[in-house]
């Protein structure tokens, strides 16, 4: 029998993964994880038609995994449901492009300024809102000419150890100077980074139920980083998302094919987060401690996607080697934009309902810059606050060179 | 005191049919059953709807028999049935000279079926082991069985047709040899009722014997168990038989959300105290492992046992269960017995239940000089649900607890569309594995509806209520809150319902030791602060 | 520092788990603790009842490790009512009643007790708690107990605020993030209680909330405030995870939550390595010593090899040897679920397996 008919059997409706939930505490009528998954997936066995709308407002954040005692992978069932439930029209238009961010800005970065005009205006917006549902409270990040390229390696460092550094689509289109920063922090510590000629990692296209998107980004990327991969050479990921996606053999999206499985698999097995690469460096007393003293108050937010990696919380471990530095671990739940998800306007309200316990962590803790990895909890958190957020990575760097932030 | 022309004793298909039938003909019926409705080998059998493949080759009228009423009961009650189609799967183990005489055989009883090779059958059904070497198809089919009897009923109902659960006949009332009523007695309340009546058939399967010795006449019947086991999910979309000679453990049924591997063949005493030994249990899964392999380490939800009440005169009585008939046996007391009004029905299976009950009709109309012609094979057992109804579940439920609310109820599903109108919490899903909604849950025991439940397990049988993997854990509590809510039962009886249905519930999944379902188990007893250790053996399936 | 490097390592976040956590960081000890989330909290909510402590033999060991246990739930901000032998009866979610020793103080606050007028208070729309149904049990049980609390049974609604299925997850969800939701409450609760000295209400109030808190609305809300065990998922259970988890970081507790840990390297009878399966590559853990405290999951781990345990709970092959001298094993002996009455029994055995692990400080060569 399927591994997959096993996973349902493991359920015993304890129902802790609807507790963990953060949807099913902010939405009154989402049903949660533990009906949308097992149970419904019960029913798709027995052929019921067990399609609900309310898929679509799966987070994808799977805090649901990470409590479930007994592993039955309800985040994965849902969204092998997401990818079988049919939108309509509007909707399904929007998550099209919602799920393809790297066609999106290749569009928009032939001419970025013109682009970034045009979508921060007001009548554009309004049209994004009516005709596609895309929430007019926020604004789009800002896109930027993608020009993050490996730079070239001077001799005398040949011997270094080379990273593959898998850059994802917001540090590629809307912010390839951090994309710079971080080979430089990777270099200040002793690793040469490539950058990898890769496309979208596919977690949009998975939360937009875009499963072919998805499968079809996994077999290129497979083949891009063939291309580029030594023998246990490791690849570094800056976005927890894009590492949560590699270390899970791109979330499943090609179980149907047994070699290509096997070969993701394996990139799996030699992905790590940028902040658990520096973090081994350190335990190995070999990190970079050449920071200048500054009096800075963090607060550091571990995005989900972070937590779904199981490897602790290494950022802020490094940010608290800065001396002079003070961090809190905020530790107030999920933020609640989950990529693409607060841009629409129908989920907008849950959004910030459920991101509402970090504002008001943040707003006691009153930190003077919040740390997180994950470009677009930095964006729910500037927008829920009036707290500037910041990749930890570029901490790091100005605390090297002593620059104040 | 209740008169009627004809009691029927046992709630079993066969009872059930009968009133029905009898109802169409324009003949008055009570139906006395001692526990609720399918209580006896209806209510613990496969469900299996027979093409008549498993008997082609031994019993060809039987399986003649069976491919008819299939065909039939596809027709008057599309609702009980899932038409899923079935196969005989060819396995390296077995006789292959036994594959091409069940493939002639099949033709010449004109059961439609045709052959694949293993890749195309390992198409159709996935997690069919890679060793099999073929399977042929036929049109078996799964009935949920108390759906079926509870439309019989409701169809009687609604023709004048009576039904009285948990009553027990404590006795038949022959005067001058022939038969004027019985008396019964209401097992939950004690209160003993007599009913005057013409004829009193005796459909009592596994109890036919102990009911025949009231009247003073003997009916010997050969009880013989078979164990059955749910597995939690669906192994497979169809129904998966082994190609071979009848045995142990050679058939997969899918049964809603889950499934049913069985069975077995051994001699018992009786139909109560019914007790399933581990190692039958391990030969079934070893058995269905056989077939799909990794069912022998799938969840198993329940065990439970049903009884064969197969007819064995004294000329039969040396041969062993399976090899005894399945057809039915009819028996006249007036020309045996010179028992005048008192008929038998004995043996047959759940696929001919309709074809045994139009026998003893028609015997009963000659017997009643009443010229009456069986319609059970034409008329639909419940008409569909309307329009209005429809579009009103798809406004106000999601697809799947819609869909299945109209397959359970069909039009009576208004009711409990427009309790939900009136009051939206009661779309709150009260058992999430079988969406059963707070207001069906309410329907069903409430007096809207022609045979309301008295106990938590009637509820289960009406709205499959903890047929899922947490066996009524969570839901079992809903429902214990709904029938205090409407009135059903004061707080003390609420509490004890629900101790007794859990308790009923733990006893079917006390055979595992580890496991899912043994934690499953464990959760439910800790939660309910169970201090009774998790005994051996499962028990009877019962309420 | 070392980040994957630690003195004791706990496996398991369960009360055993949590109490050994706590007893060997008070030590000075540099702890972590794996667990794959609130286990069964969500079931139970820690009630610890009398018949746990009638074990003979026990009595001064069970004493200390629930004297520091309550030391630790009062710090974490969830304290701890009652003692070995002041048991009292509390109401079970059938309306039953059972004699705890020690419970989760407003749980604690949940007996009817024999004087007082006392109002069940139940919300209309939350269809798993039903306040007459308890009421009425309550009223039919204390009276064949001898004592006659007359409990009422009163209802709040709360449907305009919620706009679907209310649960108790939703509204102790939106009783820790909304203040505006908290004194709603409050107020409807206040009218239901008037005229009572006590009201007890289904377990809602808060996934995190505080002791202060909760004190600090019973004190607005003019009476007795108690709360009551509903169906799984138990509020008072998780409450009393998330506050112990909170507190446990705050002491220095270093916490790998979600990923089970699934293999246990041991060479030369020792533990070095603790082996994590997190995704893509596993994580592992280095570690002086390791305390079992992973209930069902323990056997699989030691693989079914252990033939018993020494004075030092430590696990035993079969051939009598110790498996590990630095691996110390959380056991109890009982065949009790997590979810069921062994929870005093779980903290002692939390307890004296961190206890174990930190006598042994220093035995060991380094690394």
């Amino acid at each position: 029998m399927r591994q997959d008919d096993f996973a349902i059997d493991n359920c015993l409706k304890c129902s802790v993964c609807n507790a963990a939930c953060p949807v099913y505490a902010a939405q009154a009528q989402y049903p949660g994880p533990k009906h949308l998954g097992p149970e419904l997936e019960r029913l798709r066995c027995e052929g019921i038609p067990a399609d609900t709308a309310w898929l679509e407002y799966c987070l994808g954040c799977h805090r649901c995994d990470l409590a479930c005692p007994h592993q039955v992978g309800v985040s994965e069932m849902i969204a092998r449901a997401k990818a079988k439930h049919r939108k309509p029209l509007i909707r399904g238009l929007r998550d099209w492009w919602f799920a393809r961010p790297g066609l999106l800005g290749q569009l928009t970065t032939i001419l970025p300024s013109l682009s970034n005009l045009a979508l921060s205006l007001a009548p554009a917006r309004f049209l994004m809102s009516k005709l596609m549902r895309i929430t007019p409270e926020r604004r789009f990040p800002v896109y930027t000419r993608p020009n993050l390229r490996t730079p070239p390696i001077a001799a005398s460092r040949n011997e270094r150890p080379r990273v593959l550094f898998f850059p994802g689509c917001f540090i590629r289109y809307n912010k390839p100077e951090l994309g710079r920063k971080i080979i430089d922090l990777l270099e200040r510590n002793g690793f040469i980074a490539e950058v990898a000629e890769t496309e979208c990692c596919g977690v949009p296209a998975i939360a937009n139920g875009d499963a072919d998107m998805a499968r079809t980004q996994a077999r290129r990327n497979i083949k891009k980083m063939a291309d580029q991969l030594h023998a246990g050479m490791r690849i570094v990921t800056a976005c927890s998302s894009c590492g949560h996606m590699l270390k899970t053999g791109f979330g499943g999206s090609l179980e149907a094919d047994e070699e290509l499985a096997g070969v993701a698999k394996k990139i799996g097995s030699q992905t790590f987060d940028l902040a658990e690469l520096l973090m081994a460096q350190s335990d190995a007393g070999a990190l970079n401690t050449d920071f200048r003293s500054s009096n800075l108050r963090l607060a550091y937010h571990a995005p989900c996607h972070q937590k779904s990696q199981g490897i602790g919380r290494p950022w802020f471990h490094l940010l608290a080697q800065i001396p002079g530095v003070t961090v809190e671990d905020l530790d107030a739940g999920c933020c609640g934009m989950s990529g693409t998800y607060g841009f629409k306007q129908e989920k907008y309200g849950v959004s910030m309902a459920i991101g509402q316990q970090l504002f008001d962590r943040i707003g006691a803790v009153q930190p003077q810059l919040i740390a997180t990895e994950c470009a677009t909890c930095q964006m729910q958190i500037e927008h829920g606050t009036e707290f500037k957020a910041i990749h930890p990575a570029e901490i790091l760097l100005q605390a090297y060179d002593g620059r104040s932030l | 005191m209740e008169s009627t022309q004809v009691v029927i004793i046992g709630g079993g298909a066969t009872g059930a049919g009968i009133l029905w039938d009898l109802s169409l003909r324009g003949i008055s019926a009570t139906l006395l059953e001692q526990g609720d409705i399918a209580n006896g080998a209806t209510g613990r059998c496969h469900g299996l709807l027979h093409s008549g493949g498993r008997y082609v080759v031994k019993d060809l009228d039987t399986a003649r028999g069976c491919l008819a009423e299939n065909r039939i009961l596809k027709a008057i009650a599309p609702h009980c049935v899932e038409d899923i189609g079935g196969l005989f799967v060819q396995c390296p183990q077995d006789d292959p000279a036994f594959f091409e005489k069940w493939w002639r055989a099949v033709g010449n009883a004109g059961i439609p079926s045709r052959r694949l090779t293993a890749d195309e059958a390992r198409e159709l059904e996935p997690n069919l082991s890679a060793d099999i070497l073929g399977a042929f198809t036929c049109p078996d089919a799964h009935v949920d069985v108390f759906r079926l009897v509870l439309a019989n009923i409701q169809a009687a109902q609604a023709r004048g047709g009576r039904f009285h659960p948990y009553s027990k006949v404590i006795s038949i009332r022959p005067e001058d040899g022939r038969v004027r009523g019985v008396r019964y007695r209401n097992i939950r309340t004690g209160d003993e009722e007599e009913i005057a009546c013409d004829m009193v058939i005796n459909a009592a399967g596994g109890w036919a014997q102990s009911v025949a010795a009231l009247a003073g006449v003997e009916v010997p019947v050969l009880c013989d168990k078979g164990t059955l086991l749910v597995l939690s999910h669906r192994a497979s979309n169809r129904v998966i038989n082994r190609c071979r000679a009848p045995a142990d453990g050679d058939i997969l049924v899918p049964a809603g959300p889950a499934c049913i591997l069985g069975t077995s063949s051994i001699n018992v005493s009786g139909p109560d105290g019914l007790v399933a030994s581990r190692a039958e249990i391990e030969n079934l899964l070893q058995l269905g492992d056989v077939m799909i392999p990794g069912l022998a380490t799938a969840r198993v939800l329940r065990a439970f046992c049903g009884v064969r009440a197969l007819y064995a005169p004294q000329e039969s009585s040396a041969v062993a269960g399976r090899e005894i008939s399945r057809g039915f046996a009819l028996i006249d007391h007036e020309t045996k017995d010179g028992a005048r009004g008192l008929i038998s029905i004995v043996g047959g299976k759940l696929t001919t239940y309709r074809r045994m009950a139009e026998a003893v009709c028609d015997c009963i109309s000659k017997k009643l000089g009443v010229e009456s012609e069986c319609a059970t094979d034409k008329v639909p057992l419940r008409s569909a649900i309307d329009r209005r109804t429809h579009r009103h579940a798809a406004r106000l439920l999601s697809q799947p607890v819609a869909a299945k609310l109209e397959i359970r109820l069909g039009r009576e599903a208004s009711r409990v569309i427009d309790a939900i109108e009136a009051r939206p919490e009661l779309a709150e899903l009260a058992c999430e594995c079988e969406l059963v909604t707070r207001a069906e849950l309410e329907y069903v025991l409430g007096n809207s509806t022609s045979l309301p439940a008295h106990t938590i397990a009637d509820i289960g049988r009406r709205t499959r209520l903890g047929f899922g993997p947490c066996q009524g854990t969570f839901c079992g509590y809903k429902a214990m809150l709904a029938g205090y809510e409407t009135g059903r039962w004061r707080a003390s009886q609420a509490a004890t319902e629900f101790s007794d249905y859990l308790r009923e519930r733990w006893k079917g999944q006390a055979f595992v030791q580890e496991g899912k379902q043994f934690e499953q188990l464990e959760l439910s007893q800790g939660l309910y602060d169970e201090d009774r250790p998790v005994s051996a053996h499962p028990g009877e399936e019962n309420e | 520092m070392n980040s994957h490097r630690f003195d004791v390592i706990v496996v398991g976040g369960g009360l055993s788990g949590l109490t050994a956590a706590g007893a060997a960081a008070r030590d000075g000890l540099k702890v972590a603790l794996a667990a794959t989330g609130p286990g069964s909290f969500v079931l139970g909510s820690g009630c610890m009842e009398e018949q746990e402590f009638a074990r003979p033999g026990d009595a001064i060991e069970m004493a200390e490790a629930i004297a520091f246990f309550r030391e630790m739930a009062q710090a974490a901000g969830c304290p701890f009512e009652g003692g070995p032998s002041e048991a009292r009866l509390l109401p079970t979610i059938l309306g039953d009643f059972e004699s705890v020793a020690l419970a989760p103080r407003f749980l604690w606050n949940a007996n009817p007790g024999t004087s007082g007028s006392t109002a069940i208070v139940g919300v209309k729309e939350l269809s798993t708690f039903d306040e007459n149904f308890m009421a009425e049990r309550l009223n039919e049980h204390a009276s064949r107990l001898g004592f006659n609390p007359a409990v009422r049974a009163r209802q709040i609604s709360l449907s305009p605020i919620f706009a679907g299925p209310i649960t108790t997850v939703r509204i102790a969800a939106r009783f820790d993030s909304d203040k505006g939701f908290r004194s709603e409450l409050l107020g409807a609760l206040r009218i239901a209680a008037s005229g009572f000295e006590r009201i007890l209400v289904p377990a809602m109030l808060g996934l995190n909330s505080s002791e202060e808190e909760l004190a600090q609305f019973e004190h607005a809300l003019g009476c007795s405030l108690g709360e009551l065990s509903t169906l799984p998922p138990s509020i008072a259970g998780l409450r009393l995870f998330h506050r112990f988890r909170g507190y446990l970081r705050e002491i220095g507790v270093e916490l790998f939550e979600g990923f089970p840990v699934v293999t246990l390297n041991i060479g030369d009878a020792l533990c070095t390595e603790v082996v994590i399966a997190s995704p893509g590559h596993p994580l592992i853990l280095r570690t002086e010593r390791v305390v079992l405290a992973a209930g069902q999951h323990t056997s699989e781990l030691l693989g079914r090899a252990c033939a018993g345990h020494d004075e030092q709970i430590r696990p035993l092959t079969s051939a009598g040897t110790v498996m590990a001298a630095n691996l110390f094993d959380a056991e109890t002996d009982s065949r009790d679920g997590p979810e069921g009455s062994g929870n005093a029994m779980q903290i002692c055995a939390g307890y004296r397996a961190a206890i174990a692990a930190a006598a042994t400080r220093g035995n060991y060569a380094a690394g």
